[in-house]
């Protein structure tokens, strides 16, 4: 089963993608940082991270850019989710090492669809 | 799955406000960066998780409040009392929504407007720190219906133009003739007119019907102006405009009907590359080429058109927006939901009919995934980065690869084989991008279409072990459970504490009947095991219920905040104890009485600075919110450093309203009289403040205090402010009381309020004028004969030599109470009293004995 790591401080969040991505036949782990984030990253395996901007004590940003520089992590398929919608606000994430940017709300066939193609899912 | 995601954003968007608030005030007091990075994120999160639910008029509200903050953390806006007030009210009516989403699932009818209101409020002070900040906040705002209605060449223009922009109609009054308007006038001089459309404002009436004097006129205009200047040349006839102000997104309007030839082909990957390489000139000529060989009234057609005019100006993500509306697709490079400020749609036609070969959802999507990496590999990267995003952007291609038709799959693969570094690699995706015939994107089936995910065949990528991943070192995990659950299962548990007393009375009657002791010690020992057991369940179905008094205090700093800037004072609320805990029902119960008393203190016990300096004390007053635990009861106290209360002034009053007579005042201590105030129909303060008077006084207070099973009391020094002390049990479920006997009947007395039992021989009873005292230790108490305040009549017989009196606390004071003789101790449920005996005075309620009997269990204060 392909495992999907979310990080997003917003619980409601983490549940809604949860709930989607479960539905789709997906593992799902969950990280309220992007410090936690790392720490599951490093600890266990995953095959597609979907990472929140705006987070305490580490943001999405930071995140990915860390991520990028591990070796567990560099090979991870990450998408950025975000609220904004600004072309400069999807620079930022590529430039941090964002494989994908979407603006929330992300619709659940979206999300399926996304998660399927980047978490290497054969159809 | 929406309610359940409903059910957990409810509270989370409770806390996020709780949040924002709280750092709001925090940050009045002294400016903090990460109080208002606190306040920022809670916001951030909540406009973010709105966005899940359909609550426009919420999330617009919240994401107002959310660009303001975005220019006080930039510095470009000081946060001013003022903003302070208009934040915390508009995030007060997204509290207020959620209370109705939680019953009702929707927001209330009138949100829409009661969100425009605030907008225009919060855009307000935004546009005092800047165009670039109008022009943002304008974009929170519903743009009006119909501005697609306004010709594309005009709203072309406007969007040139560029922020910032408004779109108003008018409507003249039927009789604005007769006033000398002239509204043909006022819209021609209007600041800033981009667009204009005249039209009747509703059916023209049948000729006879039709007054030729009177206005028919709706005029939509568009200006290029700030919303404060429109709002200035509408003046005088604001209350017949809508003004909105709106972004320059707003105007791309696309209706028409939708084109589903197959001419677009690949025009949206390509436009995508080409828009992300900065290749403007080439898009609008791909634009053009297309735009001739469709049809003009299209939906497409007016997507191309506004990408040729917008090509050299706009920005790339208002471009990759109207590339998405022709093809469709949106993934990865523009924004995907409802929310999303952006291109209006007109809804795409519900099921297209897939085209022989078409494309799968899963297919465009991986398209899409491909462009979005060329895109991204455009996009500068520090060198630390480099190796680790080329290795992530391998991996994403390799597993599209796996989506696309096979020749085109194997193609790319092997380009992919050879390509080494980045520059390559992007090189690869272009030319992918360009040669994509099986890209051809058809108007995208978007609805339901589950792809087919076999979960079990998934050869994943590196995932040596799964399943088996518990929740390790997480957060203590929490579970929200109805209250009415809990409830019930307290119930439960205090009606075993209760009747687990049977036992105790069986024990005595198989002693008494049978004359067995053995059985009867056996039984004994069940009980006590029993009893131990049913104890504990209790205690751990309380603390269930037990939640920290920081649930009624929290909402004082903002209570103070707002009274004190209204009576023109200036408080320090000091809270203590915030941490100690009670049972959920004791709680509420405070909430009130304890809202009611800090207002008293405001309104009435502290003065404004000007007084207080005058009686030589610091301009700013103390307030103290504290709360701590004494065996079983809460104390909750609320001690101001006002002006006190003058004992003679409500002793004065007291025997001017007859609530004490001459006499009683002759016996009454000082701090006796404060507490006078807690008298019905009391009130210290002559005039009626909008704030604490409303004909509410204190004896409210302690009534329901008393009803919850407390007291409350008042002490009080002139010149140097006033405490007010509540005590309240710990929970409300469970009461230890002792029996008494008074004329041959038993009652419950509550264990809490009985400090001591003493025997008091006749001879050291004395007579104080009206009333019995007795001496305890030191102390000289008042006596007080059961019988009497129960209206039993005396007692027959000759006095025994020794009273039995109990000693019960009553607020600060000790009564000695005068009964037959003392019983059983035990713990029961107090039953209010309802129906008839509703407003009996003096009874807490009933409690059921083991033994099937029937107690009443007295309320001393009310008693005595």
């Amino acid at each position: 089963m392909a495992r999907i790591l979310v990080v997003d401080d917003a619980t409601t969040v983490r549940m809604y993608y949860r709930d989607v991505l479960e539905e789709a036949g997906f593992a799902v782990e969950e990280a309220v940082n992007g410090f936690e984030g790392l720490e599951k990253a490093v600890a266990e395996s995953f095959d597609l991270i979907l990472v929140d901007v705006n987070m305490p004590k580490m943001d999405g940003y930071a995140f990915l850019r860390q991520g990028r520089t591990m070796s567990e992590l560099q090979v991870v398929p990450a998408v950025m989710i975000s609220t904004e919608s600004a072309a400069q606000d999807r620079e930022r994430a590529y430039a941090a090492g964002a494989n994908l940017y979407l603006v929330k709300p992300v619709r659940p066939e979206v999300l399926t669809e996304v998660a399927t193609v980047m978490a290497g899912v054969v159809p | 799955m929406t309610n359940a995601l409903l059910a957990q954003f409810i509270p989370e968007a409770r806390e996020l406000l709780e949040r924002a608030g709280s750092g709001m005030l925090a940050l009045e007091k002294a400016h903090s960066t990460e109080a208002l990075d606190e306040i920022f994120r809670a916001v951030h999160t909540l406009k973010g998780t709105s966005g899940l639910f359909d609550i426009a008029p919420l999330t617009n509200l919240v994401h107002a409040a959310e660009d303001l903050l975005v220019e006080v953390r930039a510095g470009k806006l000081t946060l001013e009392p003022e903003i302070v007030d208009g934040l915390l009210d508009s995030l007060d009516l997204v509290g207020h929504w959620i209370d109705v989403l939680e019953t009702r699932e929707v927001l209330p009818d009138d949100a829409e407007a009661a969100m425009s209101g605030r907008v225009v409020a919060l855009r307000g002070w935004l546009e005092a720190g800047g165009p670039a900040a109008a022009a943002n906040a304008a974009d929170s705002q519903a743009a009006p219906d119909w501005l697609g209605a306004l010709p594309e060449v005009e709203r072309q223009a406007a969007y040139a133009a560029g922020a910032p922009l408004v779109a108003w109609s008018y409507e003249p009054d039927e009789a604005c003739f007769f006033r000398g308007d002239d509204p043909a006038h006022l819209v021609a001089q209007a600041p800033g007119l981009v667009g204009l459309r005249v039209l009747p404002r509703g059916p023209v009436p049948p000729l006879e019907a039709y007054d030729p004097v009177l206005s028919w006129l709706r005029f939509e205009v568009l200006c290029a102006a700030s919303a404060e200047a429109v709002s200035e040349h509408l003046r005088y006839v604001s209350d017949q405009v809508q003004v909105s102000p709106i972004t320059p997104e707003d105007l791309i309007v696309l209706e028409g009907p939708e084109d589903d030839a197959e001419v677009f082909g690949d025009f949206g990957a390509r436009a995508r590359l080409l828009v992300a390489t900065g290749a403007r000139a080439e898009l609008k000529a791909a634009a053009a080429g297309l735009l001739g060989i469709i049809g003009p009234a299209t939906r497409q057609a007016g997507a191309l058109r506004w990408i040729a005019a917008l090509s050299a100006t706009a920005a790339a993500d208002a471009l990759l927006r109207l590339v998405s509306a022709i093809d469709g697709a949106a993934p990865g490079t523009a924004p995907t939901g409802p929310a999303a400020a952006g291109v209006t749609t007109a809804p795409p036609p519900a099921a297209v009919p897939a085209s022989p070969g078409a494309e799968t959802p899963l297919r465009q999507r991986a398209e899409a995934i491909l462009a979005a990496q060329a895109e991204m590999l455009a996009v500068p990267v520090d060198a630390a980065l480099n190796a680790g995003r080329l290795e992530s952007v391998r991996t994403v291609v390799r597993r599209c690869l796996r989506h696309l038709a096979p020749p085109r799959a194997e193609a790319l693969s092997a380009a992919l084989a050879r390509s080494g570094d980045a520059a390559a690699l992007l090189a690869v995706l272009r030319d992918a991008a360009d040669v994509s015939p099986a890209a051809a994107v058809a108007p995208a089936p978007k609805v339901a279409q589950k792809p087919a995910v076999p979960a079990a065949a998934l050869p994943a990528g590196p995932s040596p072990e799964a399943a088996e991943s518990g929740p390790g070192t997480g957060p203590a995990r929490m579970l929200r459970v109805d209250q009415a659950k809990v409830d019930t299962l307290m119930n439960f548990a205090a009606e075993l504490v209760v009747a687990k007393n049977g036992l105790a009375y069986l024990a005595g009657r198989v002693e008494q009947v049978s004359g067995s002791r053995q059985l009867g010690r056996e039984i004994k020992e069940q009980y006590a095991v029993i009893d131990r057991i049913a104890q504990s369940l209790q205690v751990g179905v309380m603390a269930i219920r037990m939640m920290p008094v920081s649930q009624v205090f929290q909402r004082f700093p903002r209570l103070v905040r707002d009274t004190t800037r209204k009576l023109g004072k200036e408080v320090e609320l000091v809270i203590q104890g915030e941490d100690t805990e009670a049972d959920k029902n004791v709680l509420e119960s405070l909430a009130d009485p304890l809202i009611h008393m800090v207002r008293n203190a405001l309104d009435h016990g502290i003065e404004t600075p000007a007084d207080r300096v005058a009686a030589g004390k610091p301009a700013r007053g103390t307030l103290r919110l504290s709360a701590r635990q004494e065996n079983d009861n809460v104390i909750i106290e609320v001690a101001d450093d006002g002006k006190g209360i003058d004992p003679e002034v409500v002793r004065d009053k007291a025997l001017r309203v007859g609530l004490i007579t001459p006499d009683q005042a002759a016996q009454m201590a000082s701090e006796d009289f404060v507490n006078l105030v807690f008298a019905p129909g009391f009130s210290t303060k002559e005039q009626v403040s909008d704030l604490s008077g409303r004909g509410v006084g204190m004896d409210v207070v302690r009534s329901a205090v008393r009803k919850a099973g407390g007291d409350v009391w008042l002490a009080s020094r002139l010149g140097q402010g006033s405490c007010v002390t509540v005590q309240l049990p710990l929970t409300m479920a469970v009461t230890r009381i002792v029996t008494v006997e008074s004329h041959g009947q038993q009652y419950g007395v509550a264990m809490d309020a009985v400090a001591e039992t003493v025997k008091v021989p006749q001879r050291q009873i004395h007579r104080i004028k009206q009333r019995e005292t007795f001496v305890l230790r030191d102390a000289v108490i008042p006596l007080v004969r059961l019988a009497d305040s129960l209206g039993l009549g005396p007692a027959e017989g000759a006095p025994p030599d020794e009273e039995a009196v109990m000693v019960a606390r009553i607020g600060r004071e000790r009564v000695g109470i005068v009964v037959d003789g003392f019983r059983e101790r035990m713990e029961v449920i107090v039953r209010p009293l309802d129906g008839l005996l509703a407003g009996l005075v003096g009874f807490s309620g009933t409690a059921l004995l083991g033994d099937g009997r029937v107690l009443l269990v007295l309320n001393l204060p009310d008693l005595i």
